[in-house]
């Protein structure tokens, strides 16, 4: 059984002959431990391709989520100069605003007098809006365009050719033998990154019937990307649903600004594509995983453990077993972070022993590795799936 | 039917956790704290502690609640907190607890003694059972552990109050200590009023827990098995403590009491764990002989 | 009459309500009372209680945010007449995320809060540089510093600040919260305390510079 079949049948609630392995690396630490220029990593489809199946392969991960869009080949033509400094380097554009790369963490684009461009929720209409990339080269751009382009691109022809590029360079490379997913941003996540956080969560408060249009449009865009990408081939789609747990907003504000959307693009996407569709919302997400099953999600990753957030594997288990499946629920930072080896092994045994009965479950960090994770902390995951993961 | 009584009556012989109040001090409770107040501060410490018997085999553990009753707690000035303690510490345990096993709520004596010999109202006790028992229920045990009882008064007052005030099956346990008269609790008990005593009160399991190690706790199970039907608990100690390098050490390692755990399912218990001095490994022992039965 | 006045006042900052906050904090100025008594009997009760709603998770981060903008609308209004000392009732706390982080919600929140309990807050704002903690607390004399990080690659710059303050020899308290953060990071950083929400982080700045803090309920 190679390792896409063997997702598949987690993912389709099945067993398989072990538990799989997948979990997603922080973007700092591809740059930490790919082996792989940062830059080439932040700017290049090739290079995060490259980095995604290298670690991989290093930590023999049944799977890879592809997390970042594919780059315009011609990104340097825009550069004026790149300095480097003990922290990483900034890469100066010619339309004098600049990019940080930390050697170990995601890079950010910034306005010449070192702001962060954020539109105000007057400004927005919502016709206007379709789709919204957090992790564009240049952030965020209302109305929304991508890289240095500045011409509006029509709906229905808004993604540029080049977007899926590092979808189709790792989906090569496997060949059908791991699993290849893609991601996409719940309306909410790209409402909260368009106006910023703050503003975001007041607009719902001042003015709930525009934000509602502005996540309807939102929500179009996300379920044309969905289906690029399910066109493309991907194994199993991510909404990224960062910001709908209890550390921000209550049930009722998830019921009515996240649930509708999210069931929205699943349906559609289903409609068309036989895939699955699953869910990563951070943090406290314990009171709410029936509406987030209500949303006709096939799994939710994650899963934060106290006290970073409120799901115990087990009491998950009971909840979500033989419904939808289980991608979680190591902590990131209490557990692997550590340099403990003995409290890694003990914490991956008992969650393999809890997820693993009658199968839906992929053992899998919570939120992503840390960049200074030791790799040594992530290699023993393999050996421990292959020790307490096996079906009988 | 209760899952828990389904589980014990399907035959099979079920696997309690071993101690909670030694693990705890390997983890950092400071000697003289409140144990109970850990399941506030240190939530992550208890649930550690409840996993470890989990993945060692363990199909019940038991609460922190030991002496979560407001006698005891008054000790440490929180009298006021039991419902709070008992249902935090049952939230816990059901939290980390996988699907068919079970959480047991402990319940402990309150330290004081009853009237005419002492000073505590008979019904002052039973309203403080009752306390403690109705919290643990809230808080979503699926069974109640009375133990370490030595006062037939007390015992029995604890097993009615936790049956009249709730619905969940009751497993009482006490206390026996070998000596000239035979074993007998520390306020003359047999193990045969014991029995009577508990079964009358409406026990649905009995049996004996903590005392002087394995040795004892087979002849205490040989004499009371011919006494009754009910299902049969023995939660034994580590043998007994030792004073070594200032702290006391449990001197009966896990391969010393696999055998004697072999004997004493042979003579007949339902649910065997461990008491003071056990911990997960002591657990994973008796959970591969019960493997190979 | 005025009581009643005080309650409405309050209550509007409890829901939020921007426009009836300034209202009827410029109301109560017309009837002649005076700016320290509208923010102690009016402003402050309402943000006392929209803490404990946020700790107990009755209300979340989107009702916070609008109460905390209302009762800043009325401050700006009450500012101007309110002495130095009225101001600085409980201390400074200089505020701000560590270097390399940029996410800045949950510090904001707490300076909110702080502010909304009479502490003077000066926020840094995001991607503090130790220098400018040092900078800040020697410029403000500060009572606390508050550090934050959402970022596990940021968190470990939290010691840096700290072992820099006691090499200075500086009189400060410090704090720390933030997602990846526990109480035994804070401790293993040297820090004097740490908060898990934006309610306790006001009530650990209380208890640091020695006010006596009474428990809250609400029903």
């Amino acid at each position: 059984m190679n390792s896409r079949e063997r997702m598949n049948k987690a993912m389709h609630l099945q067993t398989a002959d072990r538990v799989p392995l997948m979990c997603q690396l922080s973007i700092g630490h591809y740059f930490l431990h790919s082996g792989i220029d940062p830059i080439d990593i932040w700017f290049t489809s090739e290079g995060f391709a490259e980095a995604l199946v290298r670690l991989k392969n290093k930590y023999s991960f049944d799977g890879v989520l592809v997390n970042l869009p594919g780059r315009d080949p011609d990104y340097k033509n825009y550069i004026a100069k790149i300095e480097k400094n003990d922290d990483g380097s900034i890469v100066r554009w010619k339309n004098g605003n600049y990019t940080v790369v930390p050697k170990d963490d995601n890079p950010h684009y910034y306005q010449n007098d070192g702001s962060r461009y954020f539109p105000s929720f007057d400004q927005i209409n919502p016709d206007e809006l379709f789709y919204v990339e957090p992790w564009d080269l240049t952030d965020i751009t209302y109305p929304f365009t991508w890289g240095f382009e500045n011409e509006v691109r029509p709906f229905d022809n808004f993604f540029p050719d080049y977007h899926h590029d590092t979808i189709k360079k790792v989906l090569e490379r496997s060949k059908g033998e791991f699993s290849v997913h893609s991601e996409v941003f719940s309306p909410w996540s790209q409402f909260l990154e368009l106006l910023n956080y703050e503003y975001a969560l007041m607009a719902i408060m001042d003015d709930p019937v525009k934000s509602k249009a502005c996540l309807e449009r939102l929500t179009l865009g996300a379920i044309a990307l969905g289906k690029e990408q399910a066109k493309c081939g991907v194994d199993a789609i991510l909404i990224s649903s960062a910001f709908a747990g209890a550390g921000l907003i209550s049930r009722e504000h998830y019921q009515e600004f996240v649930l509708p959307y999210e069931r929205k693009i699943i349906e559609e996407i289903q409609k068309d594509f036989n895939i699955p569709v699953y869910t990563h919302t951070c943090g406290s997400i314990g009171d709410r995983l029936d509406l987030m099953m209500e949303t006709g999600t096939n799994g939710i990753d994650t899963l934060d453990p106290p006290p970073l957030g409120t799901v115990e594997l087990e009491e998950a288990k009971k909840i979500l077993d033989g419904k939808v499946f289980i991608k979680g629920n190591i902590d990131p930072v209490n557990t692997l972070l550590q340099p403990d080896e003995e409290k890694v092994r003990k914490d991956i045994e008992w969650r393999l022993k809890t997820g693993k009965p009658h199968g839906g479950y992929i053992l899998s960090s919570a939120c992503s590795i840390a960049p200074y994770t030791p790799p040594r902390n992530i290699e023993i995951l393999i050996e421990l799936t292959e020790k307490y993961g096996k079906y009988e | 039917m209760n899952k828990f009584l389904e589980a014990l009556n399907s035959g099979k012989i079920l696997l309690s956790d071993g101690a909670m109040g030694t693990e705890l001090q390997k983890r950092g409770l400071p000697s003289g704290a409140c144990p109970e107040e850990f399941n506030i501060s240190h939530p992550e410490i208890i649930k550690d502690i409840h996993r470890d018997y989990f993945l060692a085999g363990s199909d019940i553990v038991e609460t922190n609640t030991f002496g979560a009753n407001r006698a005891r707690l008054k000790l440490h000035g929180f009298e006021n907190r039991v419902k709070e303690f008992c249902i935090a510490a049952a939230q816990l345990a059901k939290s980390v607890c996988p699907d068919g096993k079970f959480v047991a709520g402990s319940m402990g004596p309150t330290g004081e003694l009853l009237e005419p010999l002492g000073t505590l109202p008979e019904n002052e006790a039973y309203d403080i059972f009752a306390e403690q028992a109705s919290a643990l229920e809230e808080g979503g045990v699926d069974v109640l552990y009375i133990e370490t009882m030595m006062a037939p008064e007390e015992a029995t007052t604890a097993v009615r109050a936790a049956k009249e005030n709730t619905k969940l099956p009751v497993v009482a346990s006490m206390t026996f200590e070998l000596g000239n008269a035979g074993l007998r609790t520390m306020w003359g008990i047999d193990v045969k009023t014991a029995a009577e005593k508990y079964a009358e009160a409406g026990a649905d399991v009995i049996g004996a827990n903590c005392g002087k190690g394995f040795d004892e706790m087979i002849a205490i199970i040989k004499e009371l098995r011919p006494l009754t039907k009910k299902p049969i608990i023995a939660q034994a100690n580590a043998g007994i403590p030792e004073w070594i390098h200032g702290m006391s050490v449990y001197t009966e390692t896990p391969e010393v009491i696999a055998p004697k755990a072999e004997e004493l399912i042979k003579a007949g218990v339902n649910i065997i764990g461990g008491c003071c001095g056990t911990g997960p490994d002591h657990i994973k022992k008796i959970k591969e002989i019960l493997d190979r039965q | 009459m005025t009581e009643e006045i005080f309650k409405e006042l309050s209550q509007a900052v409890i829901d939020g309500n921007k426009d009836k906050s300034i209202e009827l904090t410029n109301k109560l100025l017309e009837l002649g009372i005076d700016a320290k008594t509208i923010l102690d009997f009016g402003l402050l009760p309402g943000m006392d209680v929209v803490g404990i709603r946020f700790r107990d998770n009755i209300i979340f981060v989107p009702q916070v945010l609008i109460s905390a903008r209302a009762m800043k609308s009325s401050l700006a209004i009450l500012e101007p007449l309110l002495s130095k000392a009225d101001l600085k009732g409980s201390g400074t706390i200089i505020m701000g995320t560590v270097k390399g982080d940029i996410h800045d919600i949950g510090k904001n929140i707490v300076s909110m809060m702080l502010r909304s309990s009479g502490f003077t807050v000066i926020d840094l704002g995001i991607d503090t540089k130790v220098e400018k903690f040092i900078d800040a607390i020697k410029k403000e004399n500060a009572d606390i510093v508050g550090m934050s990080a959402l970022l596990t690659t940021t968190m470990g710059y939290m010691k840096v600040v700290i072992d820099k303050i006691k090499e200075e020899g500086i009189l400060v308290k410090t704090m720390v919260g933030g997602a990846p953060i526990s109480k035994a990071f804070a401790s293993e950083v040297g820090a004097d305390g740490y908060a898990k929400n934006a309610t306790d982080a006001v009530k650990l700045a209380k208890q640091l510079i020695g006010i006596e803090v009474k428990e809250n309920k609400i029903e």
